[in-house]
């Protein structure tokens, strides 16, 4: 369809201009305002609207004055007229004119003072004495009489009576040369009488000899009458007033429509200046062609407006804010334009048309009133889209994120006919690189696709949050967190502003070039091109000769290098035969134009009669036909004529006489060095030109100029100003020499603190917050601070509570059942069980019983359903012996009294329902003997580091999540302990596999059955809670916030959430007794020795069990609300944390994965290595592995990656490192033999390997080693199993039964 | 239950007369004021013609020659802006075109406008006179009205003034300081014309306002 076609078309000529007018908005706007200022130059020639007043002819003959209106007479042609004007226009000049003779004053003095030879003509007698008298008169016919802003007609324009241009008169009069003054003598009358003026005219002819030749009088035959209208105020502004209120109410009712932009004010205001700037360019081109506005402007002002209109404002206004807030802003008013693109044409060519038919009433008011607003329309449209789109676009682009949330609920309402819409692309690319800064991250989603609503889900994801480390110890690294928005004054903003583009500097920039302009002006340098030209003037002819040199007598103040060369002249006079020496020149003062008085003012004569007290006020006048004469004076009179101060400078010339010859002197080329000089009058500024030619010459010289000093400039500011001066600088630096620097920084290594107190060897190592928290093999805890080495605090678990001690809770367990617990209650626990028993459980579940340990506290014990408890005693009474024994089905309460619950935890929790695993439901069967077999072996293991590596593949342990648990509470107070008794030496209880911490938090995962969360007050004491869990040992952990991933041995996540609930406080007494069994409150920690004292009750609830793989997972490691186990079956999994969803599987490794690194920040990328050496890069969202690399021989132990670059170390003792950016491997770096391969990321480019009895500090970038610490007075030398950094700069590793921090500052050294 | 339901409906409906009644009054009242202060204005302009001729007595003799002309414009607007909804919602045309203030403000400047122009501009003749100001009326209810109710309503009101004004020339109730009293008689029937449109203009926005509030009174109560 054709006009489908085009519209398409209009739509994509539109999208191109769009995105060109928002990619380039400053241009924009700055060339839109110097296309208007430009013009509108014209109108500053135009009156100021005023009533013209009405004009009417009559011919003179049989001129009567009009008694009654005639028919074809205005209006106003009734009676007489207020006044008859008779002007008498003298036109005299000095003739010959020698210049070495005269001055520039005599030019005007004799011809100005004819006026009163004329006056006496007229039999009126003016003093002529005083005009003789004055100076200067040039400056008393420019004096001021009336107002200090005098609008013309000025009071020399009354006085002379012709337009200013003609009387030959300048205010700056330099140079010395033959004028031709013009003035008119103005005579009122009161009555007309012919045969008066007839007479007058002849008379004053005859007087004046020179008239006959230069002018016809009797041309003119008409009368011409002014009118001038009667303002009545009242009545003339009132509907105007009216009128402009109209306007403003339209205005306001329209601009009240723009929302969801940033500053309503602002494009309103816009939106105005778009439409009176339009027309003030329609009235200024329609002047510029001819067209005299006869129309009062401000009263066809309003109508304008109205008729032009707002509304193509408000369509594109509202058209762009309505496209999709996450696009670029080019392409929302690229998109905005192309929609409307169509409709907003159509209106302009309707428009068009309107006004074209209003040409055709022929009414020229209203003809003048069409083409005033088809030329409006027109600019009208060209400023809408120029400057109006342009102004839309900065402000769109200033609107903040905050007002774009606001908005993106209001555009998912509007999203209509956006999906119609197919791609657009746009007609040309601008070749101009867009200079705008690219938008945050909106800019990214596709370059010229129409988007329904932004998913902003990608770019929501969790900021960092440190992640536990594995039991390999990695630091905690934050690699970004999200700053609060800082919101800065405005003042402040203006600051930074003008800072940042530098305008103090530019402002300074353009003041030395108007300077250097000045100055070279000044200079002379113009003078220099100026030609040696004379005035292309009307020349008297001069028998043959050239005028001689004017001899630079002491009359000329020159002004230093200012010397003109007023030589020889170009004119050539040709001679034309003989002349009399005074003979004028035909021409000089012949009257050309016989009307001249035309072109005055129109309030010319209501003020000069107003200075008479007449006023013209609805009356009309009639003017004469104007009387002209021409004189021609002799220089001799004129120089008789001047003032005796000029004669006094001008004594030195020879006198003019007549009769002197005049001989050209053609030696004038050949001396160059006789100058003539000018006559300066001393008051005369040199700033003005003294022909086209110098004006020529001054006008190139200052483009030149300027163009040249920008250039120089704009390189000197972008070496010296730019942003990229530093860079700039330093490649000087990089490629001469290296210039020394006052200082350079160091590292620097402390000498190691030895944190000593552990009993046997430390198995888990962890540092937070300054804090060292390790946990030896017996299974103590101990918090060091990390400056000073002391051992803040210690805690020894030696073992849980067993089950049948623990209390239910207060608060019990919401889903317990009312029958459940009315059974309970009522004693048996038998009638509860669930279905899935095994026999196991049934067995123990006779055994352990209701123990009815009613101990005074009236409470039940309920028995829980839960094998790992019920099977404790057990495992008390195994430990106890210090020996392997199987376990037994059988459990007894006497082992469970013996077992000496010397707690110093207090444990509550209550441990709320599982939900079914959607892995393995199998059944609740619970190999727990075999699993119990296991653990006998665990202790013997004392140095392993990586505890899951070693494992043996334990069996199978199925996840109990079937059934639920009761709530039940574990464990009693007791005191503190802050022993360590040899008796729990070699107590493998209470294994402490790996450590996790999270804000003064410590999570263990243990052997036996537990993830114990500890409690840890940096100044106090205390402390803790623990939390017993699940099943089975936790072989790694993660904690997030209030999460706690377990990795288990077998391969299975549990996802734990820990709910923290203040409790009010009851506070212990200090004495109390630290060992015994205090039955007490079981909701309850309690702090002991602290003053502060708070209660809390962590609960871990919630707890997910997700069978993630079925071999061990060597490592779990949690980034961004993703959780990524790397297991010996060769994959890692992605999970996600909320929710424990498996997201991927990420296969291709080839062996069994052994080391995981995830980053914090975006890319988001994980780093896996596994046993076959090689290592994969993969990428968390999407799940794909994006690199393969084979660095190591053996397979790799440890991996750690920073933003920018990847080490591994592997067991063939070598260090690789990669740098991410340019995909390339830097380095490898060869170890000491037979490393363990702990390792960390101290900083972005540092890492810390340990080695014998030492640990190094290594530089990545360049691959070098900076320090190596050797630890020397440890008596036997071992590897260190963990480091792990602490603090900033510090690290801490564990040698044996100690641990040694080291710390490595980074210090400034002056160079020597 | 039944009977105080019932009750209370006819007495809903009652103060829903009462209301629409009470917006009734409010409208015509506006609408009187406007065509009052109009009536004012443009006879003003009317008047500036006749200033170069008698410049002294122009203001006593405006506000004492005819008195009763500014109120009986007055009435006229209130009937006009009245009726105009009532036509639409019983021809049932519900017209959408362009309902905004904005648009109203700019039919009364283009109204003025007209009026401006007959008054300032000197026509050759008489029928270029009407047939420029016909073809500007034209255009304005083309701009701004585009329901032939509104012509036909404007071309019955034009032609009814004109005869109402002739009736009460003959009667000599009102004299015309203008001579040509054909010349009055070509712009008279184009100045009504646009007068209707622009007073059933600014009707029907200020009817949709009191719709609106009914609408909202009614749900309120309910």
């Amino acid at each position: 369809m054709k006009i489908q076609s085009m519209r398409d078309l209009v739509s994509r000529i539109y999208y191109t201009y769009g995105l060109f007018c928002a990619s380039h908005p400053f241009a924009t706007i700055v060339s839109v305002s110097i296309t208007v200022i430009v013009t509108c130059y014209p109108l500053s020639n135009l009156p100021l609207t005023g009533n013209t007043p009405i004009e009417h002819r009559t011919s003179k003959v049989d001129f009567a004055i009009p008694s009654v209106e005639e028919p074809k007479a205005p209006r106003w042609f009734v009676r007489e007229p207020a006044a008859y004007v008779q002007q008498v226009v003298l036109k005299t000049s000095i003739s010959p004119w020698r210049h070495q003779h005269m001055m520039p004053s005599d030019a005007f003095r004799a011809p100005l003072a004819s006026v009163f030879t004329i006056l006496d003509q007229l039999d009126m007698f003016k003093t002529t004495i005083e005009f003789n008298k004055d100076a200067d008169i040039i400056l008393k016919v420019y004096k001021k009489y009336g107002p200090v802003v005098e609008s013309p007609p000025t009071t020399k324009d009354l006085f002379f009576g012709v337009p200013w241009s003609e009387s030959g008169i300048s205010r700056y009069y330099i140079r010395n040369r033959q004028r031709v003054i013009t003035f008119a003598v103005t005579i009122i009358m009161k009555k007309y009488d012919a045969r008066f003026t007839e007479g007058l005219r002849k008379w004053m002819e005859d007087h004046h000899i020179e008239t006959a030749h230069n002018v016809n009088n009797s041309e003119v035959e008409d009368i011409v009458h002014f009118h001038f209208k009667d303002t009545n105020y009242i009545i003339e502004y009132t509907p105007l007033l009216v009128t402009y209120l109209l306007l403003l109410l339209y205005l306001y009712f329209s601009v009240s429509k723009i929302d969801m932009v940033k500053s309503k004010i602002g494009l309103a205001f816009s939106a105005v200046v778009t439409v009176v700037a339009s027309l003030m360019m329609s009235v200024s081109i329609c002047t510029l062609f001819g067209m005299t506005p006869t129309l009062n402007g401000g009263e066809i002002f309003p109508y304008l407006v109205v008729i032009i209109g707002v509304e193509n404002v408000l369509v594109i206004t509202k058209s762009v804010v309505s496209t999709p807030v996450h696009l670029d802003v080019k392409i929302r008013v690229a998109q905005g334009l192309s929609r409307e693109g169509w409709y907003i044409t159509k209106n302009l060519f309707t428009e068009l048309a309107i006004m074209f038919i209003g040409f055709f009433t022929f009414v020229p008011a209203i003809q003048e009133f069409c083409a005033f607003a088809l030329v409006g329309v027109l600019s009208d449209y060209y400023l809408q889209m120029a400057f109006f789109a342009t102004v839309l676009s900065v402000d769109i682009r200033r609107m903040e994120l905050s007002d774009l949330a606001r908005q993106s609920v209001q555009q998912a309402v509007q999203q209509e006919d956006n999906d119609t819409f197919c791609t657009i692309e746009p007609m040309v690319r601008c070749p101009f690189v867009t200079s705008s800064n690219p938008s945050m991250g909106r800019s990214t989603l596709g370059s010229h696709q129409r988007h329904s609503s932004a998913d902003f889900s990608t770019y929501s994801l969790q900021q960092s949050v440190p992640s536990a480390s594995a039991c390999h110890g990695r630091g905690n690294s934050r690699y970004g967190s999200t700053a609060p928005k800082y919101e800065m004054p405005r003042r402040i903003k203006v600051f930074y502003f003008i800072a940042k583009f530098r305008l103090v500097q530019k402002f300074i920039m353009v003041c030395t070039v108007i300077w250097i302009i000045l100055f070279m002006y000044k200079a002379g340098l113009v003078d220099k091109f100026t030609g040696d030209q004379e005035l292309p003037e009307t020349w008297n002819r001069l028998p043959g000769g050239q005028p001689l040199h004017f001899e630079a007598g002491s009359v000329a103040s020159v002004d230093g290098p200012r010397s003109e060369d007023e030589g020889v002249g170009t004119s050539s006079p040709h001679p034309r035969g003989s002349f009399m020496d005074d003979e004028p020149q035909a021409g000089l003062v012949e009257h050309t134009d016989l009307e001249l008085w035309r072109k005055l003012s129109p309030m010319h004569w209501p003020r000069l009669l107003r200075c008479y007290n007449i006023s013209l006020t609805g009356r009309y006048i009639s003017i004469l036909p104007v009387i002209h004469l021409s004189d021609i004076i002799d220089p001799l009179v004129a120089i008789e004529m001047r003032h005796p101060i000029d004669k006094a400078t001008m004594a030195a010339k020879p006198a003019f006489t007549h009769h002197t010859s005049y001989n050209g002197d053609s030696k004038i080329a050949e001396n160059g060095s006789q100058k003539q000089h000018h006559y300066y009058h001393d008051k005369f500024n040199k700033y003005y030109p003294k022909s086209r030619h110098e004006f020529v010459v001054t006008v190139i010289l200052c483009i030149l100029s300027v163009i040249v000093i920008t250039y120089f400039m704009t390189m000197l500011y972008r070496c010296m100003c730019s942003r990229n001066y530093s860079k700039w600088r330093h490649s000087w630096a990089r490629s001469g020499r290296r210039r020394s620097r006052g200082y350079f920084k160091q590292i620097k290594e402390s000498v190691p603190l030895v944190l000593s107190g552990h009993t046997q060897n430390i198995e888990c190592l962890i540092g937070e917050n300054g804090l060292i928290i390790s946990c030896c093999l017996g299974g103590h805890l101990k918090i060091w601070d990390s400056n000073s080495g002391q051992c803040i605090n210690t805690i020894s678990r030696k073992r849980p509570i067993p089950p049948s001690r623990r209390r239910p809770c207060l608060g019990r367990n919401v889903e317990d059942s009312d029958a459940d617990l009315y059974a309970e209650f009522h004693g048996g626990g038998l009638g509860s069980r669930s279905s899935s028993d095994s026999s196991l459980h049934e067995s123990h579940r006779q055994e352990s019983g209701v123990s009815g340990d009613g101990k005074g506290d009236g409470v039940r014990i309920r028995k829980g359903r839960y094998p790992s408890p019920s099977s404790y005693p057990d495992l008390a009474a195994m430990w106890r012996a210090g020996g392997k024994q199987k376990m037994h089905k059988s459990s007894s309460r006497q082992s469970l009294e013996l077992s000496n619950l010397d707690f110093s935890t207090s444990i509550n929790t209550e441990f709320s329902s599982l939900q079914p695993c959607d892995q393995t439901s199998s059944e609740a069967g619970y190999e727990f003997q075999r699993w119990f077999e296991d653990v006998d072996e665990i202790p013997s293991n004392a140095d392993n580091s990586f505890a899951s590596n070693n494992m043996n593949d334990s069996t199978l342990l199925s996840t109990s999540s079937a059934e639920r648990s009761r709530s039940w509470s574990i464990g009693e107070p007791s005191g503190l302990d802050m022993s360590v008794t040899e008796e729990e030496l070699g107590d493998p209880s209470t294994n402490v596999w790996c450590l996790a911490s999270l804000h003064g938090q410590v999570v263990t995962g243990c052997a036996a059955a537990a993830v114990v969360i500890v409690v840890v007050v940096v100044v106090a004491v205390v402390v803790v809670v623990a939390a017993l869990v699940v099943v089975g040992g936790a072989a790694a952990i993660v904690v997030v916030v209030v999460r706690i991933v377990a990795a288990r041995l077998d391969g299975s996540l549990d996802f734990l959430e820990m709910e923290t609930f203040q409790s009010p406080v009851t506070i212990r007494p200090p004495s109390s007794p630290p060992s015994g069994r205090q039955q007490r409150g079981h909701s309850r920690n309690f702090s002991t020795g602290s003053t502060e004292s708070w209660d809390e009750v962590l609960r871990c609830a919630g707890a997910f069990t997700v069978r993630a793989h079925q071999l061990p997972i060597n490592a779990v490691q949690c980034a961004g609300g993703r959780i990524v186990t790397a297991s010996k079956d060769h994959t890692l999994k992605v999970f996600r944390l909320d929710n424990s969803l498996c997201l991927y599987t990420l296969h291709g490794h080839e062996g069994s994965v052994t080391a995981l690194f995830l980053d914090q920040v975006a890319p988001y990328a994980a780093v896996s290595g596994s046993m076959d050496g090689s290592v994969r890069l993969w990428d968390l969202l999407t799940g794909t592995c994006v690199h393969k690399f084979k660095w190591h021989d053996a397979s790799v132990v440890t991996l750690m990656a920073s933003p920018l670059y990847i080490a591994s170390i592997g067991l063939d003792n070598k260090m690789c490192v990669y740098e991410r950016t340019k995909s390339m491997l830097l380095h490898t770096i060869a170890l000491e033999s037979d490393c363990t391969g702990s390792a960390t990321l101290l900083s972005r480019n540092l890492v810390v390997t340990g080695g014998l009895s030492s640990i190094s500090l290594w530089d990545i970038p360049r691959g070098s080693l900076l320090r190596k610490v050797v630890f020397s007075d440890s008596e036997h030398q071992s590897f260190p199993n963990h480091v792990v950094p602490v603090a900033n700069n510090g690290v801490v590793c564990d040698q044996g039964q100690e641990l040694k921090v080291v710390f490595f500052p980074t210090i400034l050294e002056k160079a020597e | 239950m039944i009977i105080s339901w019932e009750l209370g409906r006819k007495r809903a409906s009652d103060t829903q007369m009462i209301s629409a009644m009470k917006g009734t009054m409010s409208r015509g009242l506006v609408l009187f004021s406007i065509g009052v202060f109009l009536a004012l204005v443009l006879n003003l302009l009317q008047v500036q013609r006749q200033v170069t001729v008698f410049p002294p007595e122009v203001l006593a003799s405006l506000f004492s020659s005819a008195w009763w002309v500014p109120p009986s414009c007055g009435t006229a607007a209130a009937i006009i802006g009245l009726l105009y909804p009532c036509l639409d919602k019983q021809l049932g045309e519900e017209l959408r075109y362009k309902r905004e203030w904005s648009s109203v403000m700019r039919c009364v400047a283009v109204f003025v406008g007209i009026n401006h122009a007959s008054a300032k501009i000197d026509f050759a003749n008489n029928i270029q006179l009407s047939v420029s100001l016909a073809a500007m009326s034209i255009g304005l209810w083309w701009l701004f009205d585009r329901s032939r109710s509104g012509f036909g309503l404007g071309v019955g009101i034009a032609v009814l003034a004109t005869f109402v004004t002739q009736l009460l020339v003959y009667n000599d109730v009102y004299r015309y300081t203008e001579p040509d009293f054909l010349f009055v008689r070509s712009w008279l029937p184009c100045v009504f014309f646009s007068g209707g449109v622009t007073m059933g203009n600014i009707g029907r926005q200020l009817a949709t306002y009191d719709s609106d509030g009914s609408c909202e009174a009614r749900r309120k109560r309910e």
